[in-house]
């Protein structure tokens, strides 16, 4: 028997692998990790706190920094979430604008966590690929809105510029090209024997503590349970759209990297129709008063983003600020299995767990 | 060691003082206030509405019977999913001058929805008729859960006594999720019940969130069945000086991190929770910031 020593480890707050500031302090028996803690809240700016104090379109900059990798859901859910409140109506050609937006964000978003995931595990150029074709869409979402990561582009109501000409025919082009680049991605990373072995099998976990866990997104859906919002619960325009909701039944990491890369798919197949439908005339902002006042009374209203369910809660008293305002972070709610997905690993396994995940920190600390 | 003491004495000093001049300021507020306060928004404004919502559901509960008469229900669904969700609204209106071909689509995924709801129904066919029966109008009529609520009710009335619930409204201003208020003491046993219930199986911990309603505290969850379909959300009203309550962190592990911030954020204590801490402030934070009378303590900023 070789004699072990148990040790502590301190990961991050400041590592690259743990893709922003997030620490975990670790004890490893030998090689096998035997306690983990997550430490969290280095990237806190209290979000709810300043919105308090905020009109409902002065909020919208601040969403996007919350999930600054999709940063288009996120301003989507708080538009939605007032929306909802006050009653406003959104012109269909402006839903059209935020669907097609919002799922090029999901596209950007998937590579981004492709690329940087098979880094953490070694593999160089997948990330050269993948950031090549991300570079694409935020030129397209540059070109929309006029940034390339906080967007600020939605408002209550609809969106705040309209499609520029010759842009819809671009984004058109792009979607073949995505497809091939996709079965490229495949033969180049994902059809690899190495990485496959380095991911089956790891990270594994139940539906039954999915569900406990609280998890979403591709973390629930890779146990085989139907969670994607935009089918269970359709919001926005998604029931004008025929697509696939990806599933897979293993629950460990490999079926975690299946799903998201099969969500890109259907990104690109939702903004192929959207793309056929879209209106060719018609206004991008619904009937809005200057000074947007919800009625008394509070919502709650969830969309799916790349990482999971996302929702805002807003309760109004009447006046231009929101009285309470408080989002549901999927990343959040995410990484709280880590602990429990880590005890009895070996450390080699760590950062292949973590990357699975796919948290951004901006979104864990609010 | 001395002069981390004394840091720490300040620091309390400071919060101490902050504290005091807020609930001056807070009661000065109060005085000034008139009736249409956030307590009476927040908690009584859906109430009254509960009635105009049942007679509206009983509405639709009827027209969907009708439809049913007919036989025809794809088509209906198609365009009652359309009046029931308030963003959709503007199809309804554009649809008529826009293309047949579009509301061929829907009809045809409608259709093809329908038929996997069925499948899906097929598969948990242990649940009672009343469950049948709101998971067929739920499918037809997503937003009108007054089935659901009663259901709940029932459920609920079975296991507990039907005083427990304090409140149960639809709360229109949210996608009419049924929601229900309980008294703090009863917060834990009735999660349970509407956990372990095999007819309402509320498996799936969505979010928890604590709010400051400057008279009392809330804490609101909303709970979801992925077997079922159906959301809740479930709140009670807390002592703002003292604000405890039960945790519910052995019926849904995802619990513990939203209780965590809660606690770090507005002081919500949740007994029961092992490991309850300051998540995102750090222990030696003073004050709970999502508080209304919080007053921050700003070392660097000094006038004198």
């Amino acid at each position: 028997m070789i004699r072990t020593e148990e040790m502590l480890l301190n990961v991050g707050p400041q590592h690259p692998s743990t893709h922003g500031v997030f620490r975990l302090v670790i004890k490893i028996d030998g090689e096998i990790i035997t306690e983990a803690k997550p430490v969290i809240g280095y990237l806190h700016r209290g979000t709810e706190k300043l919105a308090e104090n905020l009109q409902y379109t002065q909020i919208i900059p601040y969403t996007d920094r919350m999930d600054y990798v999709s940063a288009m859901t996120t301003n989507y859910v708080f538009c939605h979430a007032v929306e909802t409140l006050a009653g406003i109506e959104v012109p269909e050609r402006a839903e059209y604008i935020r669907v097609i937006s919002m799922e090029l964000s999901r596209i950007a978003s998937h590579l981004v966590w492709f690329g940087t995931f098979l880094l953490d595990l070694g593999a160089v150029s997948p990330f050269l690929f993948a950031f090549r074709e991300r570079e694409m869409i935020l030129n397209f979402l540059n070109e929309l809105t006029g940034a390339r990561l906080t967007f600020n582009y939605m408002r209550v109501g609809g969106v705040k510029w309209d499609v520029p000409e010759g842009w819809l025919e671009k984004v058109k082009d792009f979607i073949p090209y995505m497809r091939e680049q996709l079965s490229g991605y495949h033969n180049l990373a994902i059809g690899n024997e190495i990485v496959q072995s380095r991911l089956k099998g790891i990270g594994k976990y139940t539906p039954k503590e999915a569900i406990s866990y609280s998890l979403s997104g591709a973390n629930l859906r890779c146990t085989g349970i139907h969670s994607d919002v935009r089918k269970i619960k359709p919001y926005s325009i998604y029931e004008h759209f025929n697509f696939k909701e990806a599933i897979r039944n293993e629950g460990d990491c490999w079926s975690r990297l299946e799903c998201r890369i099969e969500e890109i798919s259907e990104s690109l197949n939702i903004i192929e129709q959207a793309i056929e439908q879209f209106p060719k005339t018609g206004e991008i902002l619904g009937k809005v008063p200057k000074i947007i006042k919800a009625p008394p009374g509070e919502t709650y209203v969830s969309i799916e983003s790349p990482r999971g369910e996302i929702s805002c809660y807003i309760a109004s008293d009447g006046k231009k600020e929101p009285y309470r305002v408080k989002f549901r972070r999927p990343s959040f709610h995410n990484l709280q299995i880590l602990p429990k997905l880590l005890i009895g690993q070996n450390i080699s396994n760590l950062i292949v767990i973590l990357g699975a995940i796919d948290i951004i920190l901006g979104e864990v600390d609010g | 060691m001395a002069d981390e003491k004394n840091i720490g004495e300040l620091k309390k000093e400071a919060a101490a003082k902050a504290k005091a001049a807020a609930l001056a300021k807070l009661n000065r507020e109060k005085e000034q206030k008139d009736k249409n306060t956030v307590q009476k928004s927040s908690t009584s404004g859906p109430v009254v509405k509960i009635n105009a919502n049942v007679r509206k559901s009983q509405e639709i509960k009827t027209k969907i019977d009708d439809v049913e008469n007919k036989k025809d229900f794809a088509k209906e669904k198609a365009t009652t999913t359309v009046k029931a969700n308030p963003t959709v609204q503007q199809t309804k209106g554009s649809a008529k001058e826009y293309k047949d071909e579009e509301k061929e689509k829907a009809i045809a995924l409608a259709k093809e929805k329908v038929a996997a709801a069925a499948k899906a129904k097929g598969t948990s066919s242990s649940v009672a008729g009343i469950t049948n029966e709101i998971s067929d109008k739920k499918i037809e009529v997503s937003s009108v859960n007054q089935p659901l609520l009663d259901l709940i009710k029932k459920e609920v009335g079975n296991n507990l006594g039907s005083n427990i619930i304090e409140e149960l409204y639809i709360n229109k201003l949210s996608k009419d999720i049924p929601t229900l208020i309980v008294n703090k003491n009863n917060f834990y046993k009735l999660a349970k019940v509407l956990k372990e219930n095999k007819n309402l199986d509320f498996d799936y911990f969505n979010h928890l969130h604590g709010t400051d309603f400057q008279t009392h505290m809330e804490v609101y969850i909303q709970i979801r069945s992925y077997k079922n379909g159906y959301d809740l959300a479930l709140k009670t009203k807390l002592n703002r000086e003292y604000p405890e309550v039960d945790s519910l962190t052995s019926l849904w592990e995802g619990a513990s991190w939203p209780e965590s911030e809660a606690f770090d954020l507005l002081g919500i204590k949740f007994n029961g929770n092992p490991d309850l801490h300051r998540i995102f402030l750090g222990e030696s934070w003073v004050g709970h910031p999502l508080r209304k009378d919080y007053q921050p303590y700003e070392e660097e900023v000094v006038s004198e």
